[in-house]
């Protein structure tokens, strides 16, 4: 007897938490459907996805790149970069953390000198919160 | 669309066929399963992974053309009308996932990233897993997800994560349909498919972020966690209670001591018959250590190392209950008062079954957010929602118990569940 009463109950909690969400699935699906892929990633992921997709276009596949974080804070969009990036070889810089785990460290930990200290031949990006480009070749 | 094919073709061939050696269990999950593993140890083993999916797909098919069937066949229309809400729910969800872009955070990080990495240099143990090429965050997570995801990538020749989103998608959706069958057997039909319905309500279990719209790890690990689960009720079948610890290890690190409670809980139910059982969970747990050998470092927190910590930071205790208690849900108020039934209803075998998948493991993740060294709000706040899903398939099981609590009660009494009286 007191089974559909609670599975009633247990359902209409779920449907206040998670229905939002399954209404919003739905609105999404039915509007990025009609989308490429390439444009439903740049819609649901933003500026940031662009950018990060116009760099990966202006980067030969062979390359080793370099990401240099401005701050400690660029180090999700640096995660992110190395993700879309992939297959380039990629490895991280973070000028001001210079000795704590990153290989490559201009003198004093002085962006400006960066290019010219790079022992790897390659690319470098500067990730400088959302402002991402190539900065030497 | 190739990814979603591949996902309801490839991985229920080969979890058909170890149904038809093993006995009846979710295809999905076991081909899921089974596929990484066979993967795993064939990449520790130096054996190239193309010619391993080949091997492993002629040989399900040898198994299904020269094995009877094991009872399984495709679901009559009556039934499916029945369990209408969960199809919809279902199709809703994977649909969903496939026309939407991976966006969560980990997934991409970690997951995603050596699921590529497998696909494009067909190792585990190549220049990516060395550190010598790309950043590798979190180098010695477990690979089995990314392992099946790199298998559709292979098949689907494009290593793009829109493949794989149907994969990730259907380990909930697959573990939604197990909770249905085995409710069903237990319980009631109506009771199995609302819960398997809820099951893909839950907040944790339906979000983008961690959830079964993600591609993490976190959901496959809840659907292994439920598959062993119900081998340690029904009591029958040790091998398929390997299969599912082997997962477990391979899954998250969480797996481990995950399989190592079933493992022990296993000795109680199975008695002599857990070595059967046994043995691929040590050839996982061992393949995993010669793996993680021979890969550079990772860069994860180390919580094995900060437990000796503990009786320093025990004071923290209140802090974590105060961030974790909070996060815990409807469906763990519903889980409290199907707990407080089954004792007032003396219900012990359920109750103790419920418990064991439950309170070891809670205990360690609380532990775990004693002796961090994170922020505790913070890293709660991250993981919280995430760790509690491993467990939504022994919670919906107590309260699918206390609702059944006349039935619930013969457990006692008989060595096997009676098929339900609807």
């Amino acid at each position: 007897m007191m089974r559909r009463p609670a599975l009633a109950v247990l359902f209409a909690c779920a449907i206040w938490f998670s229905g939002h969400e399954y209404v919003q699935l739905v609105r999404d699906s039915l509007a990025l459907l009609p989308l490429r892929y390439e444009e439903r990633r740049e819609r649901v992921l933003g500026g940031d996805y662009v950018v990060m997709q116009r760099l990966a276009s202006e980067i030969p596949r062979d390359a080793s790149v370099t990401i240099v974080l401005r701050r400690p804070r660029d180090i999700d969009r640096g995660i992110f970069l190395n993700y879309y990036l992939y297959p380039r070889a990629t490895h991280f810089t973070e000028p001001s953390r210079c000795g704590a785990g990153f290989p490559t460290c201009p003198p004093g930990g002085r962006l400006e000198s960066l290019p010219h200290t790079m022992t790897r031949t390659g690319v470098i990006v500067l990730v400088d919160g959302s402002d991402m480009r190539v900065i030497s070749r | 669309m190739t990814g979603l094919v591949i996902a309801l073709l490839w991985f229920p061939l080969l979890g058909a066929a170890f149904s038809r050696l093993a006995g009846r269990t979710s295809w999905f999950l076991a081909g899921a399963g089974a596929n990484a593993l066979a993967l795993f140890v064939a990449g520790v083993l130096h054996i190239p992974l193309k010619p391993v999916i080949a091997v492993l797909g002629l040989s399900a098919i040898a198994v299904m053309a020269m094995t009877p069937s094991s009872g399984a066949r495709v679901p009559r229309a009556s039934e499916v009308r029945s369990a209408l809400p969960l199809w919809i729910t279902a199709f809703v969800l994977l649909i969903g996932a496939v026309i939407t872009p991976l966006n969560d955070y980990d997934g991409r990080a970690f997951w995603m990233l050596k699921a590529k990495a497998i696909a494009h240099e067909q190792r585990i143990d190549g220049p990516f897993f060395q550190l010598q090429s790309t950043h590798s965050p979190r180098n010695q997570y477990p690979l089995l997800a990314p392992l099946d995801a790199a298998t559709v990538m292979m098949f689907a020749r494009d290593g793009d994560d829109r493949h794989a989103r149907a994969l990730f998608a259907m380990f909930a959706i697959a573990l939604a349909f197990e909770v249905r069958r085995r409710f069903a057997e237990w319980f009631s039909p109506s009771t199995a498919v609302w819960l398997a319905t809820l099951l893909l309500w839950i907040p944790q279990i339906e979000t983008a972020g961690g959830g079964a719209r993600s591609a993490g790890a976190d959901v496959p690990l809840a659907a292994f966690v439920g598959c062993a689960f119900f081998e340690l009720i029904e009591a029958r079948a040790p091998l398929r209670l390997g299969l599912w610890l082997a997962c477990l290890v391979l899954t998250k690190n969480e797996g481990v001591p995950f399989a190592l409670v079933f493992l022990a809980a296993g000795v109680f139910v199975f008695r002599r018959r857990i070595i059967a059982a046994a043995i691929p969970l040590a050839i996982a747990i061992a393949a995993q250590f010669a793996w993680r050998a021979r890969i550079a470092p990772t860069d994860e927190q180390d919580f094995l190392g900060q437990l000796p910590g503990l009786p320093q930071h025990i004071g923290r205790i209140g802090e974590v209950l105060r961030e974790f208690l909070p996060r815990f849900g409807f469906l763990w108020i519903a889980v409290a008062v199907a707990i407080a039934v089954l004792v007032v209803k003396r219900a012990w075998r359920p109750l103790v079954f419920g418990l064991v998948a439950i309170l070891p493991m809670l205990t360690l993740y609380t532990l775990a957010y004693v002796v961090t060294d994170w922020t505790i709000a913070e890293l709660v706040r991250v993981t919280a929602t995430r760790l509690l899903s491993h467990f939504v398939a022994p919670a919906l099981f107590l309260i699918a118990a206390a609702l059944h609590v006349t039935q619930s009660k013969r457990w006692g009494e008989i060595s096997e569940p009676s098929p339900a009286r609807s």
